[in-house]
């Protein structure tokens, strides 16, 4: 049984490792800082895994290894991030962000049609109002404004 | 004496900063009042804001917001026993049965004139430390500066919280990232796999919205909606506002040793506003007459945590801007402000940007007198704040971590970074994993990196036989020490709880 501090603590070792692989092709100036801060980390997040390992056996009957967490956040709501952050790259900011605010505030927050709209009324406002005209700063026009230039 | 005369009139004779502060205490006061957004992501937020803006009004704008939230952060302690922030939360103990008794708006009074009190003595705190910090920092070099990094490194440490090997390694992790990119030496792009949009390094405002306003705000969409402990808990009256204000000049060696307690731990970085509020506390109950009252709504109780939550980021301000060191994991996100705005925390403030140190001394004090102020006019919709469904702005909050994140990199890849790295900080969030020795490893480690090659470069080894440079590997050896002395004493404890 893997735990999720366990899964973190290996994805850690993993980056750890590719990473002062990696410097080693480096000049000598370039890859020295990386070596000296990349080889402890990955001795520390072997001696982390190897610690979350050794942790699960410990539990008794009855018992569980998850720990009281504080706000979890499950797998849906990582979806939901990512399907917001894909809109907005699709759409750009000015178009794909209120679409993004409302399908969110609908069909991700479950709230009412009203206040979804109203939601998206304030992102466009935001984004196009004060960003774009008040303040004039250029924002990303979407995959789909790219593909059609 | 030019330099302090010369900023105070910068700052009140330009009508632009004077706006920034007056968008900025109100802004601050809802990040503080509305459980759940706090001062970290109200700084993480602001950056998207501040973006574009010069470096004096961004800066004036980033203080002016942060030192007021624990000022809002009181109300929900008050009128819901539901603390703002986590440093509130010592105010609920006394705060919230004044409030049960009817004597809501005298508690919001104190708390409002601690607060402004404690807020004010922070800058003449860190206004008084002035001439003992210029020469020092003056005399740094690259061996310092390398030293100086090394030792706000090991701050992660202090940061950690339970645990310090996660803290080390999200710390090294942080580290390894800032690497990514040029190097400052030879040029060679490192670890960017074939993107240009590496090259330039991970962009720093990517990484904070990521690994904080992310998780945090996706924590949010789960937060149930907030209900009223108290009915009716926003009305009050004007003459019960004032009976509180009155009550800080009534306890005004209270104030003013509580105020003295909270600089002085805002000035040592690691300890935070938890620690300048409890103790803060527990000093009002230890040197009150009658101790008995406490618990059950005296208004010591409030007096003593609101003074010491203002006046600690007078003290912290001291090492985040001179050494680079962030006192707290909320002056963490300030250097990276900071850094976002061109101002480069650290020994060159002292000598490149001495007025605007001074410029962001008075907007401490202006900030927080402008704060009551401000909640005497709309306090009554202000504190309907409290009851905000934080869901509700997670979109919202979304689309401007989004932004934040494109415009700080200037490439729609940092989206895509963004989300990679938001990943990540919900995973540290989910496993309880510290987070801002992520950020104090990305600001310090391109640091660290120049000032160990120049320093190789001028000296050789010997550079860390020079006298400032022995006494701060010294300092750093007694900081590694001590946190790992610490960790363990904790350790102890725990074993002894189980």
């Amino acid at each position: 049984m893997r735990s999720p501090d366990t899964v973190l603590a290996a994805t850690l070792l993993v980056v750890f490792v590719a990473m002062v692989a990696t410097s080693n092709g480096y000049p000598p100036a370039a890859r020295l800082v990386p070596m000296l801060v990349g080889i402890p980390a990955i001795v520390l997040a072997a001696y982390q895994v190897w610690r979350e390992r050794a942790a699960i056996p410990c539990v008794g009957v009855g018992q569980t290894t998850e720990r009281s967490r504080k706000d979890p956040i499950d797998a849906s709501t990582i979806a939901w991030f990512v399907t917001f952050a894909l809109i907005v790259l699709v759409g750009g900011f000015t178009v794909g962000g209120p679409i993004a605010v409302i399908v969110s505030q609908r069909m991700w927050l479950k709230e009412s049609w009203r206040t979804a709209l109203i939601g998206g009324v304030a992102a466009f406002v935001l984004l196009y109002v004060c960003v774009d005209r008040l303040m004039g700063l250029v924002l990303f026009s979407g995959w789909i404004a790219l593909l059609m230039r | 004496m030019e330099v302090i005369y010369r900023s105070f009139v910068t700052l009140m004779a330009d009508p632009s900063l004077w706006l920034v502060m007056v968008a900025a205490v109100p802004m601050g006061m809802i990040f503080g009042a509305v459980p759940g957004l706090g001062g970290k992501l109200g700084i993480v937020l602001s950056i998207p804001l501040v973006f574009g803006m010069d470096m004096v009004p961004g800066c004036v704008f980033l203080v002016a917001m942060h030192s007021v939230v624990h000022t809002g952060g009181s109300i929900p302690s008050i009128l819901l026993g539901i603390p703002g922030t986590g440093p509130d939360a010592a105010t609920v103990c006394d705060g919230h049965p004044m409030a049960r008794r009817g004597e809501g708006g005298r508690a919001l009074g104190a708390s409002l004139a601690a607060s402004a009190v404690g807020g004010v003595f922070g800058a003449v705190f860190l206004a008084a430390l002035m001439p003992i910090v210029q020469p020092t920092v003056l005399a740094f070099g690259p061996a310092e500066s390398f030293f100086l990094a090394l030792l706000g490194i090991t701050f992660i440490g202090a940061v950690s919280g339970d645990d310090v090997v996660k803290g080390v390694l999200v710390g090294a992790l942080g580290l390894m990232l800032s690497f990514v990119g040029a190097e400052q030496q030879t040029g060679m792009p490192r670890f960017s796999m074939g993107q240009i949009f590496l090259w330039d390094g991970i962009d720093v405002i990517t990484a904070v919205l990521a690994i904080f306003a992310i998780p945090e705000c996706l924590a949010l969409a789960g937060n149930p909606t907030m209900s009223s402990a108290v009915s009716g808990g926003a009305r009050y009256r004007l003459s019960e506002l004032l009976d509180g204000v009155a009550d800080v000049g009534r306890h005004w060696g209270l104030t003013l040793r509580t105020s003295f307690i909270g600089a002085v731990i805002g000035l040592i970085p690691g300890l935070g506003g938890d620690v300048a509020s409890w103790m803060c506390y527990a000093h009002a109950v230890q040197t009150s007459r009658t101790p008995e009252r406490f618990g059950t709504g005296a208004v010591e109780g409030v007096i003593g945590p609101e003074a010491a939550n203002n006046s600690k980021e007078g003290g912290a301000l001291l090492p985040t801007l001179f050494f680079g060191i962030p006192g707290s994991s909320g002056m963490v996100l300030m250097l990276g402000a900071f850094i976002v705005l061109g101002v480069q925390p650290g020994p060159s403030m002292a000598r490149e940007h001495l007025d605007l140190v001074w410029i962001l001394i008075w907007t401490l004090v202006i900030a927080n007198l402008l704060a009551p102020i401000m909640f005497f006019l709309v306090g009554r919709w202000l504190a309907l704040v409290v009851h905000l469904r934080g869901g509700l702005l997670v979109p919202l909050i979304l689309l401007l971590s989004c932004m934040g994140a494109y415009l700080g990199g200037g490439s729609w890849e940092n989206l895509l970074l963004l989300v990679a790295l938001g990943v990540l900080g919900c995973a540290f969030k989910h496993c309880d994993w510290p987070r801002a020795p992520f950020v104090i490893g990305i600001i310090l480690g391109p640091i660290m990196e120049l000032s160990l090659h120049q320093s190789l470069a001028i000296w050789g080894a010997g550079f860390v036989f020079r006298p400032v440079a022995l006494s701060l590997a010294i300092a750093t050896l007694i900081t590694v020490v001590v946190s790992l002395r610490r960790a363990r004493s904790r350790k102890g404890d725990i074993g002894a709880v189980a």
